[in-house]
């Protein structure tokens, strides 16, 4: 099919189905020094729009290949000059072969429902097969045994990943039926075959299939959607563990893990001989970097390279702007991290240490909006990232409130373990804060804490105010499913009230029981008295008594009367 | 909950949900400052007690015997409310020539309590130079952080019908044999008490009233 913004079908497209894309601006940097200009390319399976966008400015030979059809449409309309096919991954036609392979949503949303599953082994095979020689795979491989399923600091089950509605903006008369329901096809029954279980091993199968050269990273801290790329042969550098943000990756990374327990790799792979093809030398090559950095979400991220002198952004653009937001990528230094000050309390809280948590929060004292407790260097309170900036007077209490809500909503959604019981929800957590910060925190305090938070999240994580404050005020307690670590915090919620009720049953069951002996008693008493008042009106005595007063008692009836 | 310790207790027989602020004496202490340091002198006895669930077996004269052989000063002997309304009881050891008090009722379900229990403990421990018990018990601890030597010795009795979950007779003995003896380490009986009265652990004010929603 050949008119422009509508996708050509190959069979087996899926109808009523949407994936949730891969991408993330670190991804972008990625394919920016990976594809040579105006190569041909062919992106396979769901990528962000962002993502996407990338790669069209390096080519105007871009095809893409969605199982989904909305997505299929969406991407179709978008990019109008490329070549967007919807369906099997296996019929697009044998004789276009290209310089690029990209597959950073890992292989399994290549295969629609409708269609024959190949195996993961034949899949990497069928991509392959659609390599010019000298060409380059970019591949996403989750890692099974990935921290990410076994922390589940992020939700994400493995082996596949809940389908995000995406409905595309149709034209009106348009004969798509609209999209209903979207599920997760992490459990479709799949075809054994040969799944890399680490990255050695997805090396090998790589050179096994006539890849020269192959350069994998270890992506963190989701596999999808990678904020942290570091060369394999630099992963394991503690040094590292400072990007890696939570404490479970610090330890990982600490542990020289940061390789093993990656939520995913991430390979590029050359195929054949790249010097015998007049084609342009692949950058990634020579990686001369030990990694890429990405820090903030959307267009907020200013990604950096990361090498042994610091970082430092790889385009340092100019300042960006969002009402009072702002932020200065030139600002971001070249301070890889270190300790913060949140991780030293995330400790302090899951070892219950209230004195240490007291020490930490009473010693921070923010200097501006945006020296939060993730922002803060354990030693010596320096901001990791001073490029960010509130347009507005703040008062120092609302600062307070502002970062200690963010630490109480990071807390929560994580699951981390705390010393408060759990019968305390987010506002009472942030009032014994700030109680322990020593900094007044009444009502309208917390409340403007809040908001500016709010604010703050739904201009850099582009969400509408209203959603960011439900999320504020229920952290870890929405309607989407939870993470493992969530789950287990209410189960063990569930568990509490469920001994509590089961406890406060015995005890009404128990005076229950008592008052129904005392009950027993006085009834048994009661029978007694009675069976002794029968006994003495059937007496010959009382009968003749009755007998004898009878005269008088009609006569007092009678004048009574 | 008074100390790690015992939240680590709680969580071991399966209970959850508990902070750790320290004893409310550790309050009392932080609150009540001594006015004017009164020259301290002789020993206030504190005779392990039965309770209203539990009668205590034991002979009070033995002990009595026990405690003439052993203070040097004068004695003062605190009783529980049940064995200080007990004439015979009393009588034995006013007959011995102590100083016999009691600080109140125990109540039950907060009535009848008696609300100066503490201060009356706290007043009566500051007068002492030591604190004795024939159990290592809280009186013992109070004494200990209130400035008193402490001394655990004599008979020291048993509960009718205890329930053996609790370990008696023996486990707090076991637990912390420092504390034991007519003269044990002062410095030491310091460090143990301040631990399981949890005098390093209190809360702030602001952050009570957080935690117990008294705003």
């Amino acid at each position: 099919m050949s008119v422009a913004d509508t996708p050509t079908l190959l069979g087996a497209e899926m109808l009523e189905w949407s994936d949730a894309s891969a991408g993330s601006p670190v991804l972008a940097e990625l394919l920016r020094r990976t594809i040579p200009q105006g190569a041909r390319v062919l992106v396979a399976g769901p990528h962000d729009a962002d993502l996407i966008d990338a790669v069209a400015a390096r080519t105007t030979a871009l095809t893409c290949v969605l199982r989904g059809l909305p997505d299929a449409v969406a991407l179709a309309r978008r990019h109008p000059d490329a070549t967007v096919y919807g369906g099997d991954l296996e019929r697009i036609p044998a004789t276009a072969s290209y310089d690029v392979v990209i597959a950073l949503a890992a292989l399994d949303p290549l295969t629609p429902a409708g269609a024959t599953a190949p195996t993961w082994d034949a899949l990497l095979d069928s991509l392959i097969a659609r390599l010019a020689p000298g060409g380059t795979l970019l591949l996403t491989h989750p890692n099974p045994l990935g921290l990410h399923t076994i922390a589940c600091s992020h939700p994400c089950p493995p082996g596949g990943r809940p389908a995000a509605v995406v409905a595309p903006e149709r034209a009106e008369g348009a004969l798509l039926p609209e999209p209903r329901a979207f599920m997760d096809d992490a459990q479709w029954p799949r075809p054994v075959g040969v799944r890399p279980l680490t990255a050695e091993a997805l090396r090998a199968a790589l050179h096994e299939r006539g890849s020269a050269t192959v350069h994998l990273y270890a992506g963190y801290p989701e596999p999808y959607r990678p904020g942290v790329l570091l060369d394999l042969a630099a992963a394991d550098r503690p040094e590292h563990a400072a990007l890696a943000g939570t404490p479970t990756t610090r330890q990982v990374f600490e542990a020289g893990l940061g390789v093993r327990l990656a939520p995913a790799w991430v390979a590029v792979a050359s195929f054949g001989l790249a010097a015998a093809v007049p084609t342009p030398a692949v950058p990634s090559a020579s990686p001369p970097v030990t990694g890429l950095v990405g820090d903030g979400a959307g267009r907020w991220c200013v990604v950096c390279e990361v090498g042994s002198a610091g970082r430092r952004p790889v385009v340092a653009g100019e300042p960006m702007r969002d009402g009072l937001l702002s932020r200065d990528p030139a600002a971001v230094g070249s301070v890889t991290g270190g300790r913060t000050l949140e991780e030293a309390l995330l400790e302090a809280c899951a070892a219950a240490d209230l004195v240490a948590v007291r020490g930490l929060i009473a010693a921070w004292a923010p200097d501006s909006v945006f020296a939060t407790l993730d922002n803060v260097r354990a030693d010596g309170g320096r901001l990791l990232d001073p490029s960010w900036a509130w347009g507005a007077e703040v008062a120092p209490e609302v600062v307070v409130a502002r970062g200690i809500r963010r630490f109480v909503t990071r807390l929560l959604e994580a699951g981390g373990r705390h010393p408060w019981p759990r019968g305390y929800d987010a506002e009472r957590i942030c009032r014994v804060l700030h109680a322990m910060a020593r900094v007044p925190g009444d009502a309208a305090t917390l409340e403007a804490g809040l908001r500016l938070e709010a604010e703050i999240c739904s201009s850099t994580e582009g969400v509408p105010l209203e959603a960011v404050l439900e999320r504020l005020r229920r952290p870890g307690r929405g309607a989407e499913a939870p993470a493992l670590a969530q789950a287990v915090d209410r189960a063990a919620v569930l568990e509490e009230q469920r001994r509590w009720l089961l406890a406060r049953l015995e005890q009404r069951e128990a005076a229950l029981a008592k008052r129904e002996r005392e009950l027993a008693a006085v009834q048994a008493k009661l029978a007694t008295v009675r069976d002794r008042l029968r006994a003495v009106r059937g007496s010959t005595t009382f009968r003749a008594g009755r007998a004898v007063t009878w005269p008088a008692r009609r006569a007092l009836r009678i004048l009574g009367r | 909950m008074w100390s790690d310790a015992v939240l680590r207790r709680g969580w071991a027989a399966g209970l959850r949900d508990y902070v750790v602020i320290g004893a409310p004496w550790a309050y009392l202490l932080a609150m009540e400052h001594d006015p004017a340091p009164a020259v301290r002198t002789g020993t206030i006895w504190y005779p392990f007690h039965g309770f209203e669930h539990a009668a205590l077996s034991g002979a009070h004269d033995r002990l009595i015997a026990e405690i003439k052989a052993t203070e040097p000063g004068p004695v003062t002997i605190c009783l529980y409310w049940m064995e200080y309304q007990e004439q015979a009881i009393r009588a034995m050891y006013e007959n011995a020539g102590f100083r016999v008090i009691c600080h109140g009722y125990r109540g039950k379900n907060w009535k009848d309590t008696e609300p100066e229990f503490l201060y009356r403990q706290l007043a009566e421990l500051r007068r002492h130079r030591r604190v004795a018990s024939n159990r290592l018990t809280t009186a013992i601890f109070y004494g200990v952080s209130a400035g008193c030597e402490p001394a655990v010795y004599g008979d020291p009795m048993e509960l009718v019908g205890a329930n053996p979950r609790y370990g008696d007779p023996g486990r707090v003995a076991r637990l912390h044999p420092e504390l034991v003896g007519t003269a044990p380490d002062p410095r030491t009986a310091r460090q143990v008490v301040a631990t399981e009265l949890g005098l390093d652990r209190l809360a702030p004010p602001a952050e009570l009233r957080a935690l117990f929603s008294w705003e």
